[in-house]
């Protein structure tokens, strides 16, 4: 037998995302908007307390998603594959702002980094407090610009708006440690 | 009774269905970006009417009137609800003690009350364009067409793999969901308004939770899978043919043979030492 020439290979490329942190990313997108959908169906509709808890729902499985990835970007990562899932469902102008929505997603992955690192439950809980924040914040901004004739339907957006917002804060992030705390236990989330 | 033959013309569909997706898109981006341009609002109704043409091609009469019923009623609520609003702030007003806050709550209950009737108009119409468009994209959404149309479009790894999984599991939560209600209503739970809001936890124990440990645990199989096929890897997917036996190997393993027989052979051959304290 002869010896093989041994070929020269070239460097490979390191993925920062594995497939394994790309793979949860999509399912749990299709699982919070299908979840959100869920509850406003059972909820009867569009009303306030089908949107408060559908608000405080979907921030509890970002939570849980954000602890089990447990890398700077992950919520770069969802906010891109939301906006991509919904310019591909729905063609609608929002995809102007994906800008805006993915510079929100990164200051918010900073702040976790910078209070404590993506082990730390309570860090996790503030960062996503705060993406859910800037994220009605630029909602906010859509709905004036097309609802910008009449001050009452932007007045009732913004209460809506805000009235999620409160969902995802009351509801969702206790609700999502809780989840973090159960699903650890489970051996489902990594202790460290 | 003579067989119903089977021919393009019993099996065609819609107009629209047949468009490929990235010209629904491109459709779907410009009436957006007209509806949020125009404030005429003659040029608003025909954009609207043009779109509504749009998505009754599709003949799913259903859907569409149920998604406008929807948005009759949200702005119906929401017209009714300020009126409310306003003279609760009115008649708070007085009770405030510094004049600075009375003021700015007299301002904002006169500027959420004198809007009239006709303001209604432009934002309903914007609404229903962007309504009727993707009405028409969301109906004749096809998970197929959605994945080659996303290889086409060569979207890098970090979109590609998570969008696939994403369109995949949509309708396996979708039964998981009805699965579990059924399941529930077996037990003879109901799962509406009023249980929703009377007790949320029991809705969270009985469907959140379920569906998020199905969750993790397809997950781990999906990528156990992708990780035998290497899709998706960052290691370069090397050939079997590569993976053989070369002369080094041989060299080795006939030293190693070599050192065991002779070892062996000696501890025969050797008289054997008084080493444990049976001798």
């Amino acid at each position: 037998m002869s010896d093989v020439p041994a070929k020269t290979v070239p460097a490979l490329k390191k993925f920062y995302w594995t497939t394994e942190h790309l793979v949860l990313v999509g399912i749990f997108s299709a699982l919070i908007r299908i979840s959100g959908l869920a509850v406003s169906l059972v909820g009867g509709g569009p009303n306030p307390i089908a949107l408060f808890i559908r608000n405080g729902l979907t921030t509890a499985l970002l939570v849980v998603l954000v602890c089990r990835v447990r890398k700077f970007g992950v919520l770069c990562l969802y906010c891109l594959i939301n906006v991509v899932i919904s310019f591909f469902m729905s063609g609608s102008l929002m995809i102007v702002l994906a800008p805006a929505n993915l510079l929100a997603a990164i200051l918010s992955d900073w702040i976790i980094a910078a209070t404590g690192g993506y082990k730390n439950t309570l860090s996790v809980l503030v960062g996503v407090a705060m993406y859910d924040l800037f994220s009605r914040g630029i909602a906010l901004g859509m709905s004036f610009v097309f609802l910008r004739e009449n001050a009452q339907l932007f007045a009732a957006g913004a209460f809506m708006i805000a009235l999620g917002y409160c969902g995802s804060v009351l509801v969702g992030l206790p609700a999502g440690y809780k989840f973090v705390k159960e699903l650890r236990h489970a051996g489902l989330i990594r202790e460290r | 009774m003579k067989p119903k033959r089977i021919d393009s013309e019993n099996t065609k569909k819609p107009f629209v269905a047949t468009l490929d997706m990235r010209t629904k898109l491109v459709v779907s981006l410009l009436a957006s970006c007209c509806s949020v341009a125009l404030n005429d609002w003659r040029l608003l109704v025909a954009v609207n009417f043009l779109t509504f043409v749009y998505v009754l091609n599709l003949r799913r009469f259903k859907p569409v009137f149920a998604m406008y019923a929807a948005t009759f009623l949200m702005l119906g609520m929401a017209y009714c609800f300020i009126p409310a609003f306003v003279w609760i702030l009115r008649e708070c007003a007085p009770l405030l003690p510094e004049e600075s806050t009375r003021e700015s709550f007299l301002r904002l209950a006169s500027v959420l009350g004198d809007q009239g009737f006709a303001t209604v108009l432009l934002p309903f119409l914007r609404i229903s364009v962007s309504m009727n468009v993707f009405l028409a994209l969301g109906l004749t959404f096809d998970n197929q067409e959605f994945i080659s149309v996303m290889r086409k479009m060569r979207l890098p790894r970090i979109i590609f793999i998570p969008l696939t999984v994403c369109c995949r599991f949509v309708p396996s939560f979708v039964d998981d969901i009805r699965q579990l209600y059924e399941s529930l209503r077996v037990r003879r739970r109901k799962m509406n308004f009023f249980s929703l809001v009377a007790s949320p936890l029991s809705f969270l124990r009985y469907v959140v939770v379920p569906v998020c440990v199905r969750t993790l645990r397809i997950a781990d199989n999906l990528v156990l899978m992708c990780e035998v096929r290497r899709v998706g890897c960052s290691e370069r997917c090397i050939c079997a043919a590569e993976h053989r036996m070369r002369s080094r190997d041989w060299c080795v393993l006939a030293f190693a043979t070599s050192a065991a027989v002779a070892v062996l052979t000696l501890k025969f051959m050797l008289p054997v030492p008084a080493t444990t304290f049976l001798h």
